[in-house]
């Protein structure tokens, strides 16, 4: 089989001497072999031979001309030039260690077929079950699929894969689509489920029996379905202006932390799954951290490091002032909207009352609404 | 051209023979090389001589009496081995 040129151990030869058409009737008599011959000028040539034909070129041309080896190539050369250079295989093995282990990171997470639950929350699920950019791929994903299943109700089927550095999740949800309800088309009016100043009604079916500013009780008919003898089914809506009363409790006193002056200086060093942290490596009782992010990148691979410093501090009691106390409060005003309002309640009006007891400080909180308080009540 | 002629064609070695096509020419039967540059080359063919010039020469390969030369070829001559007294 021939050797490919590219591999075969040759050299570039630079011959000098007088009569040279003498030293190559030599090498035509030796059977030699010569290549890319070029005449330079009276007494010099250049020409390419292999490994063996320059052994015995140097034989046959003897003390009469001189060769001298300009360039040497092929396979032999190169893994003789690599032996004695010995940084450049510790860092082809060092790059080729660090893409193997870069590959087992996750660089990557898509996420898709979500549909009522966000992306956030499934990330977050991802998150704390161990699946997030720059954590280790795990040998298997079942216990992130459980994590899912377990957290997500809605969520019917999973499925986790890799492609190279990135992880695919695809999810599906239970279909929400409900079969069709059969128009009612029993006699009915609209009557106030709850008490409240009428801003609006919009009756589609039947005759309004309430308008803009009346007061009306729970109970009380907004919507008529009767025309006379005739009963129908009557429709609308019938926005009012509901009160709402709440309560909250919260400590007089609230801790505020101030430094007793010691502080230590803590690095944070994360590469791949390897963490070195001394931040975490002090005795104080209690301690705020503030931290300063160097680096922070998950691409090629997980790379962090920040320097930090963790500072002591005790807990002082101090009576929490009024502006402070209402803060608190609209606070817990705006949670209780967002876990107990539906869509289309709406927030008008907010009054805060404050009043301190002994331990505590009341809040008393009344809200103004405005929603849809219609009821269909069948005659 | 008959069998005779072929074979007096293929077995004359000791007889220029010389193939060009563009930039590229193929000499053989070379059995010394008398004169070398980068713009002419003799040689020896046994019988007789045979003599190229032109320029940019470069001998691609020298093996097996065959002679392989790249370059811009403006003449070829062949003559006679100079008559002995």
């Amino acid at each position: 089989m021939r050797k490919s040129s590219f591999l075969k151990h040759h050299r570039k030869i630079k011959i000098e001497g007088t009569d040279l058409p003498a030293m190559l009737n030599k090498c035509i008599g030796e059977d030699l072999k010569l290549k890319d011959l070029r005449w330079k000028n009276p007494i010099e040539i250049s020409a390419r031979v292999t490994a063996d034909d320059h052994e015995r070129l140097k034989k046959v041309a003897g003390h009469s001309y001189r060769i001298t080896v300009a360039y040497e190539g092929g396979a032999v050369p190169f893994l003789k030039k690599l032996k004695h250079n010995k940084i450049s295989i510790i860092g082809a093995l060092l790059m080729g260690a660090l893409i193997f282990y870069q590959s087992l990171f996750v660089a990557e997470i898509r996420v898709d077929g979500y549909r009522s639950i966000t992306e956030a929350d499934i990330r977050n699920t991802l998150s704390q079950a161990g699946l997030y950019e720059g954590a280790r791929k795990p040998e298997s994903y079942s216990d992130i699929e459980a994590a899912i299943y377990k957290n997500h109700d809605e969520i019917t089927w999973v499925s986790i894969f890799e492609d190279g550095r990135l992880v695919k999740v695809s999810v599906a949800e239970a279909s929400d689509a409900t079969e069709a309800v059969p128009e009612d088309k029993r006699p009915a009016g609209i009557i106030a489920g709850k008490s409240g100043i009428i801003v609006k009604v919009l009756p589609l079916k039947g005759n309004s029996l309430v308008e803009k500013g009346d007061y009306v009780n729970k109970g009380d008919m907004l919507i008529s379905g009767r025309f006379g003898t005739i009963r129908s089914h009557a429709e609308g809506t019938a926005l009012a202006k509901v009160p709402y009363k709440l309560e909250f409790y919260m400590e007089k006193t609230r801790c505020e932390f101030e430094s007793t002056g010691r502080r230590k200086l803590g690095v944070e060093f994360l590469i791949g799954d390897v963490k070195i942290d001394t931040s975490s490596r002090h005795r104080y009782e209690k301690s705020l951290k503030r931290e300063k992010k160097l680096i922070d990148i998950t691409e090629p691979m997980p790379l962090k490091l920040s320097f930090s410093i963790i500072e002591e501090v005790d807990c002082k009691e101090k009576d929490m002032d009024l502006k402070k106390a209402r803060k608190v409060a609209e606070a817990a005003v705006r949670q209780y909207a967002s876990e107990n309002f539906k869509d289309g309640q709406e927030i008008v009006d907010t009054s805060i009352e404050l009043t301190y007891t002994k331990s505590l400080i009341k809040a008393c909180v009344f809200l103004e609404v405005i929603e849809d308080i219609g009821v269909v009540k069948v005659y | 051209m008959s069998i005779k002629e072929e074979l007096a064609f293929d077995f004359a070695v000791n007889l220029p023979r010389i193939m060009v096509a563009g930039k590229t020419a193929v000499l053989d039967n070379v059995k010394q090389v008398m004169l070398l540059t980068d713009s002419q080359i003799v040689i020896y063919n046994g019988n007789r001589y045979t003599s190229v010039s032109g320029h940019d020469f470069v001998i691609t390969q020298l093996k097996d009496e065959r002679m392989m030369v790249r370059g811009e070829f403006e003449e070829i001559k062949f003559f006679e081995a100079p008559q002995k007294d």
